[in-house]
């Protein structure tokens, strides 16, 4: 199992949740509807809700392309978990392992239209993890810091 | 995708319909409206419906302001929500556009920039603009 609390034990573990998707892009908009309201229910304020969503749709949104490839018919498990200082979120999926290095700002002043999905990945939350286990299963885990002013 | 119309002299506002520029509406995006910018030297984007854009979205605005400047003339954008805001600081938007919070200090930004230009004789990178048709909705959205 690709279990890790993003840093702590899961003694400190406040709720579970889980969702299941299939790799289309029409399934984006539930994920991050799914991701406001796990959140809405953490210890994160609003503008850390809204980066986390950000974060977990390009995440998605990489898995689909890149992972399957375009593919709609993979699958994606979703396991979010809350602490009282934190959400966790972990995505699986079954397709190509990709691990990126880290993002570099990309350079708008060049007006390149794409390649900004890692850097934003990066900058929206306070830790990314890859990882592969030895089933072939590929999880991103996603961790955001934060309590309600 | 319905893009709203509007004309203040020869600055062309466009509103963006709908609430999300993701990466499955990004490509509809720019269809319907590059197009519509081929025409133009002075546009206003104005996204103030939008609750949620992504790195596809943005990159399309990115597109917007490179079609712009490719002719000689400008975009700005306004109406952004404190979300989409932060996601344009983040990427540094305002290196390649200008960025408002409402639609007429868009309009008046231009229209600055127009009379510094009369007063001063520049016609660098404008193209020479199409005046005197005064204010005209061509197709507002609903």
């Amino acid at each position: 199992m690709c279990v890790n609390a993003g840093g702590a034990g899961l003694s400190e573990l406040i709720s579970r949740t889980e969702k299941e998707i299939k790799s289309d892009l029409s399934e984006l908009a539930g994920v991050r509807e799914f991701v406001r309201r796990v959140c809405d229910a953490s210890a994160l304020d609003d503008d850390a809700t809204d980066q986390f969503e950000l974060a977990m749709s390009e995440t998605a949104t990489n898995i689909m392309m890149h992972g399957y490839k375009g593919r709609s018919d993979g699958q994606i498990r979703i396991l979010a978990d809350t602490f009282p200082d934190r959400v966790v979120m972990r995505l699986y999926h079954w397709g190509v392992a990709f691990e990126p290095g880290h993002a570099e700002l990309p350079r708008v002043d060049t007006y390149q239209e794409g390649g900004y999905g890692l850097y934003i990945i990066e900058e929206s939350v306070d830790e990314v993890i890859y990882s592969r286990d030895q089933c072939g299963r590929n999880c991103i885990l996603l961790a955001k810091h934060g309590t309600r002013g | 995708m319905k893009l709203g119309l509007e004309r203040v002299d020869d600055i062309l506002i466009v509103t963006v319909p709908g609430r999300v520029l993701d990466v499955v509406h990004a490509d509809e995006f720019r269809q319907a409206v590059y197009p519509i910018l081929a025409e133009e030297t002075k546009a206003v984007l104005d996204i103030a419906r939008l609750d949620f854009v992504d790195s596809s979205g943005l990159g399309a605005f990115v597109g917007c302001a490179k079609m712009l400047r490719a002719a000689g003339g400008d975009l700005k954008i306004c109406g952004m929500t404190k979300k989409v805001r932060w996601l344009f600081d983040l990427l540094k938007m305002h290196m390649i556009c200008d960025l408002f919070d409402t639609k007429e200090e868009a309009i008046k930004s231009f229209k600055t920039l127009a009379q510094d230009r009369d007063s001063t004789g520049d016609t660098t990178d404008m193209r020479s603009s199409v005046r005197g048709i005064g204010y005209r909705k061509i197709n507002q959205q609903e």
